[in-house]
């Protein structure tokens, strides 16, 4: 556009003005848009995991007929998840409830006592470090005496996936409450923010990938407590870990994978649900 | 401020003296800068402004009130070097959050909307701090502090990690910003030219221990705009400056 320095002032169109952005034509965004959805279409992207899982199922063949003690041919595997898929489906149902549960208890009292932690430096002194020797302690093993005490219900399952589920949470949260940066700290404090608005409004938030991060460790630790004591109370419920249990025992090997096959869907589609929850709650955060 | 002191107990067991014999008064309104070499206790004088530490001898009053009390009455409002924003809140909410807290004592929330467009951050608003430059991030900062319409606003060396340019033009906004509300500043830099561009007054610091070594007046017309910078008089006042400064340093070195 050329500019005509004797025309009057408001004849002539406004220049467009320059912008740092290149916005792309139509065409182009649709260009773009298809290119980012179809982008885990690309060879590039499945190949090489498809190309280890034909290796893996090779090797599990082979595997099956050197040991057949160990191995089962995956085709009986997938028969017997397919024969009685409704019995898989219902003990799954039992193990993953028994987890969350457990999970969701353990969860809501380690955040509890982490705030007080956070907050009251005696508790801290005094609880802290319990918590990290605890937390490494593979809490799993209490399992029979829960069964013992508890009987063969739920409560033992949903005790030991709480408990296992408990510190790891508390010392992440503890970590994560105290992160917030001193200048930040300064400048609430010099509007005499109280201490309630500061873990409201400052530690909690920045806590939250913390809490990510704690639940990334947790949610398969659930599966975990929740299994294992199954496998303890064995023979009386239902769930995965007593399918497990019966079906070893009468050398039925195939139900016995079939299960365990299940685990470790159910404790992917977890993660991958906590990984989805975590881009959603922490778009701010960089890691 | 009268006989200020403030003692650290260092690693060693020994006291170390941050602030000594501290006596300053700040008139409502002016704009004072604090300079000085690192360590010689210029943050440390403003957290005790503010109430954040307390003075091991002497006494401070704000407006009348003890630096706590003016605190709880939302008196100040602080920059830190760094803009420390929170990075799940918007440029408009990190403005906003501060006047959520403490709100017996909030002085009533001011266009913050239009304050962010006036420091050219119109079409950031909605933006979280990771996706600004760092000195839209100060801006922010800056006007998460005027929003609160402080009686005295205290900027520790606000500007410090940001390059010439947009120094230059934040210390503009400052003013512009400044000449609107007429709240008393207190300014810690380490640039001298920034000290005389801003200040009515400037305080002189000298370190170990760390107190004023002297107080120089800009008598300078304001508003103060680009071009003063390379007039004659406000170049006397850099030279004076460097050598004041130079003298608090050999002070300190006869004196360590
Ligand atoms: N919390 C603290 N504990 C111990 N020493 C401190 C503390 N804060 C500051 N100091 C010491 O006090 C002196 C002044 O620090 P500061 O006020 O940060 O100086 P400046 O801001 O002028 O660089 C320094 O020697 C510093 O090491
Ligand atoms: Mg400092």
């Amino acid at each position: 556009m050329s500019l005509q320095p004797g025309a009057p002032a408001g004849t002539q169109p406004a220049p467009p003005r320059r912008t740092h952005l290149l916005v792309p034509t139509p065409e182009q965004l649709a260009a773009r848009r298809l290119r980012r959805r179809t982008r885990l279409l690309r060879p590039a992207y499945w190949l090489p995991f498809v190309l280890l899982l034909v290796v893996l199922a090779i090797g599990w063949g082979i595997g099956a007929r050197q040991m057949p003690y160990l191995f089962v041919p995956l085709g009986e595997i997938a028969g017997v998840l397919s024969e009685d898929p409704a019995y898989f489906l219902q003990n799954t149902l039992v193990t993953l409830g028994e987890a969350l549960v457990g999970l969701g208890i353990g969860f809501v009292a380690a955040f509890a006592l982490a705030v007080v932690v956070s907050e009251v430096a005696v508790v801290r002194r005094a609880v802290m470090p319990f918590a990290v020797v605890l937390s490494v302690t593979p809490l799993v093993a209490i399992a029979p005496l829960l069964v013992v005490a508890l009987g063969f219900g739920m409560a033992p399952k949903v005790v030991l996936t709480a408990l296992v589920c408990f510190f790891p949470i508390l010392i992440n949260v503890a970590t994560g409450l105290r992160a917030v940066p001193g200048p930040v700290l300064e400048v609430y404090r010099t509007v005499a923010a109280s201490r309630l608005e500061v873990l409201r409004y400052l530690r909690v938030p920045a806590s939250l990938p913390y809490v990510f991060a704690s639940l990334r460790i947790v949610f398969p630790l659930s599966m975990i407590g929740a299994v294992v004591a199954e496998l303890a109370a064995a023979g009386s419920a239902d769930g995965l870990g007593s399918v497990i249990q019966v079906a070893s025992s009468q050398n039925r090997l195939a139900t016995v994978w079939a299960a365990i096959f299940v685990l470790a869907a159910l404790g992917s589609l977890l993660f991958w649900f906590v990984t989805l929850a975590e881009r959603r709650v922490l778009h701010w955060h960089q890691p | 401020m009268h006989g200020v002191r403030r003692l650290y107990e260092q690693a060693d067991l020994v006291d170390l003296i941050a602030l000594d014999d501290i006596d300053l008064t700040i008139e409502p309104g002016t704009f004072v800068s604090i300079i000085g070499p690192s360590g010689c206790g210029k943050s440390t004088l403003l957290r005790l402004i503010s109430g954040q530490e307390s003075a091991d001898a002497g006494r401070i009053t704000v407006c009348g009130l003890t630096p706590k009390e003016a605190a709880e009455a939302k008196a100040f409002g602080f920059v830190p070097q760094s803009p420390a924003l929170l990075p799940w809140l918007s440029v408009l909410g990190n403005v906003t959050l501060p006047h959520k807290v403490n709100r017996r004592s909030d002085r009533g929330r001011p266009d913050l909307e239009a304050l962010l467009r006036e420091v050219g951050l119109g079409e950031s608003l909605h933006k979280l701090p990771a996706e600004l430059s760092g000195g839209m991030k100060q801006r922010t900062a800056i006007v998460r502090a005027f929003g609160l319409r402080p009686d005295v606003l205290l900027l520790d060396e606000p500007f410090g990690a940001l390059d010439e340019f947009t120094r230059e033009a934040l210390q503009e906004q400052l003013l512009e910003l400044w000449e609107q509300t007429r709240a008393t500043v207190v300014f810690v830099t380490h640039s001298i030219s920034e000290a005389v561009r801003l200040s009515d007054k400037v305080v002189v610091m000298a370190p170990r221990p760390g107190r004023i070594t002297d107080v120089i007046d800009i008598d300078l017309p304001r508003p103060r705009h680009q071009e003063i910078i390379t007039s004659p008089e406000f170049h006397a006042y850099e030279l004076k400056l460097r050598d004041s400064l130079r003298d608090a340093f050999s002070h300190g070195e006869v004196a360590s």
